[in-house]
C-alpha cells in the first residue's frame, strides 16, 4: 500500500510542529515530505525580502503544489487569519490535498476553528497528540472522513439547519436591479 | 449524566424496541411512550419533552416531512431516530431536517443512554462517514451566506442617504409616525421613501426590510 504523504505548512508561527514526534521512524503508512529550503521561517523571510510581490499564502500554495501531499498539516498553534485564504486557495489549486489544522487546544477559539472548517479544513488535532492517534487521524482524513469533535459537528449542523430555515423564509436577492 | 427534570419521550409501536429503550433509561430519566404519530404529536405538545427517541417505522410517520412537522411543533426538541440501515443520502436529509442523532434500531440499552447524554450536551450522534458531508455543506452554506451579504450590501448602496436613514429606523422597529417626527418630515414623505426603498431592494413589506437592516448592521 502506498504511504500517505504529508507535508507541513506554517505562516507567522513562533513554534514549529514536532512532526518527528508524530511520524515514527518505523511507521510505514505515513510519509513526511520535506522541503528544507522553505521549511524554516528564516529562509522564508529571506525569500520575501527579495520578492515583495509574493504573499505568504502564495508562497505556501506554490510549495504545497510542488510537494503535492495527500494530507497537509497546518501549524495553527497561533491563530492566523491568513490560513482562511490559504485553505480557500487550496480547495481550488490543490483539490486532492486534505488540510488538518494542528492547534493548541488551550488557546484555540471555537469561532476561529469554525471559520477554518468553513474555508476547507477537514479537521483539527491537538499539538500534543501521540504518534498512534496521529496515524489513525491522517488515515481517516485521507479516506474522506472529517476529524472534528461531536460537539463541533453539533454546532456546524446547527449552522446548516438555521441557514436552510432562513433560505425557506428569506427574501430573493437575486432579482435583477 | 444529566438527570432530574429532563423528560424523554419514546415513540415506537414495537414492544421490543420500547422495552430496550426503557431498560437503558429506567431510573435515569422520566420516560413516556407513544405508539403512533398522532399520539406522538399530542404528547409532544402536552409533555414538552427534551428528547424524543423516534422509531423510523412508527405508524403514521412520513419520513423527513413528519420530522420537520415534529420540530415545528417543538423547536427545542432533540430527536434521535432509530432505523434499520439507511442510505447515506436519506440519513443526511434527516440531519438537515434537524435531528440530533441517528442510530441502528437494534442498539443496546446502555448505548442508548450514552446517545442521550451526548445529544443533551449539544453533540451530534452521526456516523463518521457522514462527517465529510457536514463540512462540505458548511462550506456551501458559508459561501452562500457571503454571497447574500454581498448582494444585500450592493442593494443597500443603491439607497440615497435619506432612504438609508429611514431603512435603519425601520430596522429599529420605529413606526412611520415616529420616523416622520425624528426626521422632521411628513408621514406621507416617509411612505414615499419606503415605496422607493422596497422597489430598490426588491421586497414587499417592512418586516423584510427590518430583517435586512438587522443583518446589515451586523456586517463588518
Amino acid at each position: 500500500m502506498q504511504p500517505i504523504t504529508v507535508a507541513v505548512v506554517e505562516i507567522n508561527q513562533d513554534q514549529h510542529i514536532p512532526v518527528e514526534k508524530f511520524v515514527r521512524q518505523n511507521q510505514t503508512n505515513v510519509e513526511l515530505l520535506t522541503d528544507t529550503q522553505s521549511n524554516y521561517a528564516n529562509h522564508v523571510e529571506r525569500r520575501f525580502a527579495s520578492r515583495h510581490s509574493v504573499t505568504p499564502v502564495e508562497n505556501a500554495i506554490a510549495r504545497i503544489k510542488r510537494l503535492n501531499p495527500r494530507v497537509l498539516l497546518v501549524n495553527a498553534n497561533k491563530s492566523v487569519d491568513a490560513y482562511g485564504d490559504l485553505l480557500l486557495a487550496l480547495q481550488y489549486q490543490c483539490p486532492d490535498t486534505q488540510a488538518i489544522l494542528i492547534i493548541d487546544e488551550a488557546v484555540a477559539e471555537e469561532n476561529y476553528l469554525m471559520q477554518m472548517l468553513a474555508s476547507g479544513a477537514r479537521g483539527f488535532i491537538p499539538n500534543n497528540l501521540d504518534a498512534l492517534n496521529f496515524s489513525k487521524i491522517v488515515s481517516a482524513v485521507d479516506q474522506g472522513e472529517a476529524w472534528v469533535s461531536r460537539k463541533m459537528t453539533g454546532k456546524i449542523m446547527h449552522e446548516i439547519v438555521s441557514a436552510s430555515r432562513c433560505d425557506a423564509s428569506g427574501a430573493d436577492f437575486d432579482s435583477p436591479s | 449524566m444529566p438527570q432530574g427534570l429532563i423528560l424523554i419521550l419514546l415513540a415506537s409501536s414495537g414492544k421490543e424496541i420500547i422495552s430496550r429503550w426503557e431498560q437503558g433509561l429506567f431510573g435515569f430519566f422520566p420516560i413516556y411512550s407513544s405508539h403512533s404519530f398522532v399520539s406522538l404529536t399530542e404528547k409532544l405538545m402536552k409533555l414538552e419533552p427534551e428528547v424524543l427517541l423516534l422509531d423510523y417505522e412508527l405508524p403514521g410517520l412520513k419520513n423527513q416531512q413528519s420530522i420537520v412537522e415534529l420540530i415545528n411543533l417543538r423547536r427545542e426538541i432533540k430527536i434521535v431516530v432509530f432505523t434499520p440501515e439507511l442510505p447515506n443520502e436519506i440519513e443526511w436529509e434527516l440531519f438537515k431536517a434537524g435531528i440530533k442523532g441517528c442510530c441502528q434500531n437494534n442498539m443496546q440499552s446502555e448505548q442508548v443512554r450514552r446517545v442521550i447524554s451526548a445529544v443533551l450536551q449539544g453533540e451530534l450522534w452521526i456516523r463518521r462517514t457522514l462527517t465529510n458531508q457536514i463540512l462540505n455543506e458548511l462550506i456551501k452554506v458559508t459561501h452562500e451566506k457571503h454571497r447574500i451579504e454581498q448582494a444585500v450590501n450592493d442593494l443597500l448602496e443603491n439607497l440615497t442617504r435619506r432612504e438609508y436613514e429611514i431603512a435603519m429606523l425601520v430596522g429599529r422597529g420605529e413606526s412611520n409616525k415616529k420616523i416622520a417626527q425624528q426626521l422632521a418630515i411628513t408621514e406621507r414623505t416617509v411612505k414615499a421613501h419606503l415605496t422607493e426603498i422596497f422597489r430598490k431592494l426588491h421586497i414587499s413589506d417592512r418586516i423584510k426590510l427590518a430583517l435586512i437592516m438587522k443583518d446589515a448592521v451586523k456586517l463588518p
